[in-house]
């Protein structure tokens, strides 16, 4: 049987660059095969589907030394805008890549482009939406979807084509782990019954290594391994994280933050959170868990003064919080937020660490000191005049981090923080937070990993329909196990 | 309430052009402030408010104190009427700022309501009936999708900004801080352009030199006169203008 995807690359390099971004590849992929593609940063993982896809010379310039084959074509024979016909391709960031105002034409967009009939479209369409169960929302603005329904979107346009190959670049970094099981259970069903190769550029979840067939191990532009499920388990997967002992300096006198019945409602009344009632103490390492759309996000930003309670009220450091005293609250709160690309701003990084102390009234020998620490602790020291768009996502997200610290916040407050970063990267930010949850600082993360959250916190407060359910020491997740897996957590 | 939404576009975009047309070869103050009360009337029959010109009321209010200062700054039309030092103001410097202020507004107000009354898509319908490849008509509609993410991006990158002790609550806030917003605002706008171009070539667009949109735009026949009656009404107008 010929291979449906063959690589043999020899090298793929980009202008200017003098080492090679993707080379010695060769790889064969069968119909029918279910391929999970993993590896550290910048190891060339979703270059290599931009290869498969010829989005890499077509669309980003680059010299290829070799060839890819697809459907027993060479890619470079086919136009871009004729490769629906072999392969269905989503990227990371589905609300990027929508580009119709309403959800139903979306899913319609590359059928119509194929030129098929209006009766073909509908039919289509309307099997998907029903396939993913997205006919709820199908005359909604794409604009006003969540991540999980982004994605299923996406997904949705990309199956309406009925392409043999299926491409997908982290397709679950930003759902929950409900949607997440759910969106691979429906991949697997596609692999199953319509024989359809799939390769998946694998995020954090473990779920894809349920369904996959084999794995490919990326290191530095190469396939450093090519294996089946079990073997790679073997060989790669951590056991189960376990619990740690952490030991932190928790104060129980005092009270950092303070939710009293606390409830936000959106413009059109659409309930953000509602009663939370919620003290965190100084020195917690407190984890908020919870589906997406559960409310975590809305409690956050009432805790910041980004949203105001509409009932019910808020104190930070032992004061109520008013319009006149936010401002002064606020600078003892430093907010981590998930898409690091939203706060960084200035063009070096020290610009970009030291552009709190700006507004300080510190020598410059002390403002120096305070960014050389600053960058020693994120581990970018040396990388002083770099350009913060040339790091990873990961490195990206600790150079926020490095932002927010260098003003000595009591509070990190830290939203998804992990998201979109691959399981290494993400261990290099919760690593940090915990060392500064060690250093005396309250930590209060919220996020979708309940390993994380059970690894490095020392309190887990539990999310779910708006209202906080559970609230308990990380030492007794055991004990609520049941609570979870109903609310779908596990 | 009329459903003006369903109209055909070229009546639309007649009507919005007469609008424009008439109030830039007017030079006379009752004919703008009829044009002007004309189109309030029409929004008030199709939507009984008036509530879309909110905003735009507050910037063109500004506008216009823009204009009356630079005319009677620097306006030397009419009699003086007022002298102080080096400053003199003249008569024709305040009927000037009030035509000109109430061109802008029909202008501004005509092109919002087009806006506010045509879909996206059937403007790019509008543009294929005229011969323009959809390649190109296509962008109209993906701008329309792309105008609110913008504004959402913009909202986190403010948000972002206010939690590392940069505020954006005020409209002042708002101005000081742009330098901050902008080049995350820049960087993201880049970065979903990209993305979203590669992802309409994978899904096959201008693969075909047509493409099914699944709906057409055709003008009914009630709507091809009132194009014809708003042109003749124009060319009335044009020839007064000229001639009285």
């Amino acid at each position: 049987m010929k291979p449906i995807i063959s690589i043999d690359l020899e090298a793929l390099v980009f202008p200017e660059e003098k080492e090679a971004a993707l080379k010695n590849i060769k790889l064969d992929i069968n119909q029918g095969d279910f391929i999970a593609v993993t590896g550290g940063t910048a190891s060339g993982k979703s270059l290599l589907l931009h290869a498969i896809t010829s989005a890499a010379p077509k669309f980003y310039p680059c010299t290829i030394d070799g060839t890819v084959r697809v459907a027993d074509r060479n890619v470079e024979e086919i136009p871009l805008c004729e490769m629906a016909d072999y392969v269905g391709y989503m990227m990371q960031e589905p609300q990027n890549q929508m580009i119709s105002r309403v959800v139903y034409d979306e899913l319609g967009f590359g059928v119509a482009n194929m030129n098929l009939s209006s009766e073909e479209i509908q039919s289509r369409v309307g099997e998907i939406m029903s396939f993913l169960s997205i006919q709820d929302f199908a005359h909604r603005y794409t604009d006003a979807l969540s991540g999980g329904q982004a994605q299923k979107v996406v997904l949705g346009s990309i199956l309406t084509l009925k392409a043999p190959i299926l491409l997908l670049d982290q397709p679950a970094a930003e759902l929950d782990p409900k949607t997440s099981a759910e969106l691979y259970k429906y991949l697997s069903w596609l692999n199953k019954n319509e024989k359809i190769t799939t390769m998946v550029v694998m995020d954090k979840s473990r779920e894809v290594l349920k369904y996959a067939d084999r794995v490919v191990v990326m290191e530095n532009g190469t396939v450093k391994d090519y294996m089946n499920t079990e073997e790679y388990k073997n060989k790669y997967q951590q056991k189960e994280k376990k619990r740690r002992p952490i030991e932190l300096m928790v104060d129980h006198e005092t009270d950092i933050v303070k939710l009293m019945g606390a409830s936000h409602i959106y413009k059109g009344g659409i309930v953000g959170c509602k009663a939370i009632d919620f003290t965190l103490k100084k020195g917690d390492f407190t984890a908020v868990i919870g589906q997406n759309g559960s409310g975590k996000s809305t409690m956050l930003k009432l805790i910041e003064g980004l949203l105001k309670p509409t009932e019910g009220s808020i104190e930070l450091f032992g004061s109520p919080v008013t319009k006149k005293n936010i401002g002064e609250l606020r600078r003892r709160i430093g907010f981590l937020f998930q898409n690091p690309d939203d706060q960084i701003f200035c063009s070096t990084i020290k610009e970009e660490i030291g552009y709190v102390l700006k507004r300080k009234d510190d020598s410059e020998a002390e403002k120096n000191k305070k960014i050389q620490d600053v960058l020693a602790f994120i581990g970018l020291e040396g990388s002083e005049e770099v350009h913060p768009q040339r790091l990873s996502r990961g490195q990206r997200q600790l150079l926020a981090l490095g932002s927010v610290i260098i003003s000595e916040p009591e509070l990190i407050i830290a939203d998804e923080p992990t998201s979109g970063l691959d399981e290494s990267q993400s261990r290099l930010v919760m690593e940090k937070l915990l060392l500064l949850a060690q250093q005396g600082k309250t930590v209060l993360l919220v996020t979708h990993d309940l390993s994380d959250a059970k690894y490095f916190a020392n309190r887990i407060v539990v999310m779910n329909r708006h209202e906080l359910v559970l609230d308990f020491n990380a030492d007794q997740m055991d004990c609520f196990t049941d609570d979870l897996i109903k609310m779908e957590l596990m | 309430m009329i459903n003006v939404k369903n109209w055909d576009p070229r009546l639309k975009l007649t009507w919005c052009l007469f609008l424009v047309l008439t109030a830039l070869i007017s030079r006379n103050m009752m004919l703008d402030l009829v044009l002007l009360l004309t189109i309030l009337i029409t929004e008030i029959i199709t939507e009984k408010s008036l509530k879309r010109f909110k905003v735009i009321a507050i910037l063109l209010l500004i506008a216009g104190s823009q204009v009356l200062i630079i005319n009677l700054l620097f306006g030397r039309v009419g009699e003086p009427v007022w002298s102080w030092w080096i400053l003199t103001v003249y008569n024709g410097s305040l009927i000037a700022s009030l035509l000109g202020f109430l061109r802008i507004c029909v202008i501004t107000i005509s092109a919002i309501q087009f806006a506010y009354n045509t879909d996206a898509t059937d403007i790019a319908q509008m543009l294929i009936k005229w011969h323009i490849p959809y390649r190109y008509a296509m962008l109209v509609p993906i701008t329309a999708r792309f105008f609110p993410v913008m504004v959402n991006e913009y909202h986190s990158i403010c948000d972002s900004n206010s939690a590392r002790g940069v505020p954006c609550d005020t409209v002042m806030e708002h101005i000081r801080n742009l330098p901050a917003a902008v080049m995350p605002l820049i960087y993201r706008a880049l970065r979903i352009s990209n993305d979203a171009s590669l992802s309409v070539e994978l899904r096959g667009f201008g693969r075909y030199e047509t493409r099914n949109f699944q709906k057409t735009i055709g003008l009914r026949p009630f709507e091809g006169i009132m194009i014809l009656f708003i042109i003749m009404m124009y060319i009335s107008i044009m020839l007064c203008i000229m001639f009285l």
